[in-house]
C-alpha cells in the first residue's frame, strides 16, 4: 500500500508540471503582454500595478526563464499579492476560501451518494418496471436542468415566496449574537440551497451509473450461485451485488471532483458565498491576474488530490486492485 | 433498414430526443423568417410587459420581444454546441489515432496530456482563458472545444489499440498501405459509432457551458441574444418579471434534454450488449 502511494505521488509530478505549463500558457494568450491589457482595460490601476506585474512575472526575461522563475515561486506556494483590496498575498486569500468550497462540495458528494445509490439500485433490481421507467425519465429531466437556472428558481421559491431559507451568504447578519448551536443551524440553513443545487446534476448522473453497474453485476454467475443456494433476495442485492457494483462508482467520484469545483463558480456567485469560485469570478472581473493564476493552479492540485483519494479508496475496497499493485 | 436504426426508432425516448433536436435546429435556422420582431429593436412603450397576444413570452427591460430573442439565442447555443464539439472531435480523433496506432512513448505522452487536462477543472480553465481574451462567440467556441477533447481521444485510442494487431490490418499493411491509410480507412471507421455518441452528448455539455458563461457575463455579449445572457437580465427582475427567467431556462433545459436523450438512445442502439433499456 505504501509502495503504491509513493508511486502515485511520483506520478503526480509530471501532471503537476503540465498543469503549471498550461496555466502559464493561458496567461500568455493575451494579445500583446498582460501589462498593456491590464492598463487598457482598467485605467484606474496605473503605473504601480503595471510595475508590480512586470516584477511578479519577470516580463522582461525570455518566456522560458519567466516560466522557470514563476514555477520556482509557485513551488514555494508564493503566488504573489492580489492587485485588489489590501494587496494581500494570494495564498492567504485562497486559504480562507478553500474550506468553504470544500465543505459545500463534500456535503454535495454525500448527498449525491445518499440519493443516487438507492435510485440506481431500485432501477436496476426492477429493470423495465414502471418504477424504473419513471425514475429513468425523471433522471434525464434532472440531468439536463441548467444548474444556475435551478438555483434561481429555488431561490425565488424558497427564499422569496416561501421565505423558508436564506438566499445569500453563509451566515445571517446577527450571527455573532447567536449561541453555538444556533450558529450551527444558521450556517446549515445557508448551505442547504447551494448544496442541493450543486448535487443535483450529480445525483442524476450517478444514479444512471449505479443502475448500469448493478445491471452488469447482477448478470454474473456468482449472483446466480447466491440465489441458487437460497439466499434471500435482499442479501443477494445488498451484500453480494451492490458491493461490487459500487467499485466503479468510487472511480467516478474521483473524476467528478473537477466538475464540482468548477460548478462552484456559478453557485457561489449566485448565492453570494465567499468560496474559491466567487474569488475566481471577482478576480476575473477585476483583472486580478495573480489571483486568477493562483486559483487555477490550486484547484487543479485539489483535483489531483481528490483523484488520489479515490484511487486509494478503491485499493482499500477492492483486493484485486491491491494485488494488481503489488505485482506491478 | 439496419438493425441499429430500427432499435433507435423503437426507443420512444430516443425518438423524442431526435424530434427535439430537429425542431430546435429548424427554429434556429428559420429564426430570421419566423421571429415576430427584430431581436434588437427596442420599444419604450413595451418595457417589461408580461406575456400577451402580441408578445407570447413578454418583453425585456428595453421592450424587446423575448420570444424573438430566444429564437435568435437558439442560433448561438446550437452553433456554439456544434462548432465546439467539432473542434473537440477533430483534436480527439487526431491525438487518439496517434496514441492508439503508435503506442509506446507517443501513447504515454498523449495520455499524460489527457490526465493533465482532466485534472484542471475545465470551467476554471475556460474562465481564465476568457479573462485574458475578449469574451465573444468565437472565443467561447474555441475555448470550449479546446478543453473538451479528452473523452474522444480516449475512445479513439482504445478502439485503435484493440484493433491494430488484427489480421485484416496486418494484411493491409503487408500490401503496402501507408500509416495514414491504415488509420483513416481501416481503423477509424470502427470507432465511428462511439465517437458519434460522444459528440451528440458533447453538444449538450457545450450548450450548458456556453449558457453558464453568458449568464456570468463572460460569454456572448449583449446586444447579441443568448439564452444565458437573457437569464442574466432575468435575474435582476426575477421577483416580478418571471417570464424573463422562465423561458430562456426552459429553452436550455429542453434542448440539452433532447441531445442527451438522442445521444443515450444512439448508444443503446449501437451497443445492444449493454441493454440498459
Amino acid at each position: 500500500m505504501l509502495f503504491y502511494l509513493a508511486k502515485r505521488l511520483l506520478w503526480m509530478i509530471p501532471v503537476l508540471l503540465g498543469i503549471t505549463i498550461i496555466s502559464f500558457g493561458v496567461m500568455h494568450l493575451a494579445p500583446g503582454d498582460i501589462t498593456t491589457l491590464e492598463t487598457s482595460l482598467n485605467p484606474r490601476s496605473g503605473q504601480e500595478a503595471r510595475q508590480q506585474l512586470r516584477e511578479a512575472y519577470n516580463l522582461d526575461e525570455p518566456v522560458p526563464v519567466q516560466y522557470g522563475l514563476w514555477l520556482k515561486r509557485v513551488v514555494q506556494l508564493d503566488f504573489g499579492n492580489s492587485f485588489t483590496g489590501a494587496n494581500r498575498p494570494v495564498l492567504a486569500k485562497l486559504a480562507e476560501r478553500i474550506p468553504v468550497t470544500l465543505t459545500i462540495n463534500i456535503a454535495a458528494m454525500v448527498l449525491i451518494l445518499a440519493v443516487a445509490i438507492p435510485i440506481g439500485v431500485v432501477s436496476a433490481v426492477r429493470q423495465n418496471s414502471l418504477v424504473d421507467r419513471t425514475l429513468t425519465v425523471t433522471v434525464f429531466l434532472a440531468f439536463a436542468i441548467p444548474g444556475f437556472w435551478l438555483a434561481l428558481l429555488l431561490m425565488v421559491l424558497f427564499g422569496v415566496h416561501l421565505g423558508w431559507l436564506p438566499v445569500s451568504g453563509l451566515t445571517s447578519y446577527n450571527f455573532q449574537s447567536l449561541g453555538p448551536l444556533e450558529q450551527l443551524v444558521d450556517y446549515a440553513r445557508h448551505l442547504i440551497l447551494p448544496v442541493v443545487v450543486s448535487a443535483f446534476a450529480g445525483i442524476a448522473g450517478f444514479s444512471r451509473y449505479v443502475r448500469s453497474s448493478m445491471l452488469e453485476v447482477i448478470r454474473q454467475d456468482y449472483i446466480l450461485t447466491a440465489r441458487a443456494k437460497g439466499l434471500p433476495e435482499r442479501t443477494v442485492v445488498y451484500r453480494h451485488a451492490l458491493r461490487n457494483a459500487l467499485l466503479p462508482v468510487i472511480t467516478l467520484l474521483g473524476l467528478s471532483v473537477p466538475g464540482l469545483i468548477g460548478g462552484s463558480v456559478i453557485f457561489e456567485t449566485i448565492f453570494g458565498i465567499p468560496g474559491m469560485g466567487q474569488l475566481m469570478y471577482e478576480a476575473i472581473l477585476s483583472r486580478d491576474y495573480p489571483v486568477v493564476m493562483g486559483t487555477l493552479v490550486v484547484t487543479a492540485v485539489l483535483t489531483l488530490l481528490g483523484n488520489l483519494l479515490a484511487d486509494l479508496a478503491l485499493a482499500w475496497a477492492d483486493p484485486r486492485v491491491r494485488r494488481g499493485m503489488a505485482s506491478s | 433498414m439496419s438493425p441499429s436504426v430500427r432499435r433507435l426508432l423503437r426507443n420512444p425516448l430516443a425518438v423524442a430526443g431526435a424530434v427535439i433536436v430537429g425542431t430546435m435546429a429548424a427554429l434556429a435556422v428559420l429564426a430570421p423568417v419566423i421571429a415576430p420582431y427584430d431581436p434588437y429593436a427596442t420599444n419604450v412603450d413595451a418595457i417589461l410587459n408580461p406575456p400577451s397576444a402580441e408578445h407570447w413570452m413578454g418583453t425585456d427591460r428595453l421592450g424587446r420581444d423575448v420570444l424573438t430573442r430566444i429564437l435568435f439565442g437558439a442560433r448561438v447555443s446550437l452553433s456554439v454546441g456544434f462548432v465546439a464539439v467539432g473542434i473537440a472531435t477533430v483534436i480527439g480523433i487526431l491525438l487518439g489515432s496517434l496514441a492508439g496506432f503508435y503506442g509506446r512513448w507517443v501513447d504515454s505522452v498523449m495520455m499524460r496530456l489527457v490526465d493533465i487536462m482532466l485534472a484542471i477543472p475545465t470551467f476554471f480553465l475556460v474562465l481564465a482563458v476568457i479573462a485574458f481574451l475578449e469574451p465573444n462567440i468565437v472565443n467561447v467556441m474555441a475555448v470550449i472545444g479546446l478543453t473538451s477533447w479528452m473523452g474522444v481521444t480516449r475512445l479513439v485510442r482504445g478502439e485503435l489499440l484493440s484493433l491494430r494487431q488484427r489480421e485484416y490490418v496486418l494484411a493491409a499493411r503487408a500490401l503496402g498501405a501507408s500509416d495514414a491509410r491504415l488509420i483513416g480507412v481501416h481503423l477509424l471507421p470502427n470507432g465511428f459509432a462511439p465517437v458519434l455518441v460522444a459528440a451528440v452528448l458533447g453538444v449538450a455539455e457545450a450548450i450548458l457551458v456556453e449558457s453558464a458563461l453568458s449568464f456570468l457575463g463572460l460569454g456572448v455579449q449583449p446586444p447579441f441574444a443568448s439564452w444565458g445572457n437573457i437569464l442574466t437580465a432575468g435575474k435582476d427582475h426575477i421577483e416580478f418579471a418571471w417570464w424573463l427567467s422562465l423561458y430562456p431556462g426552459l429553452a436550455i433545459w429542453i434542448t440539452v434534454l433532447g441531445f442527451n436523450l438522442f445521444g443515450e438512445g444512439l448508444r443503446d442502439a449501437i451497443d445492444p450488449r449493454q441493454d440498459t433499456d
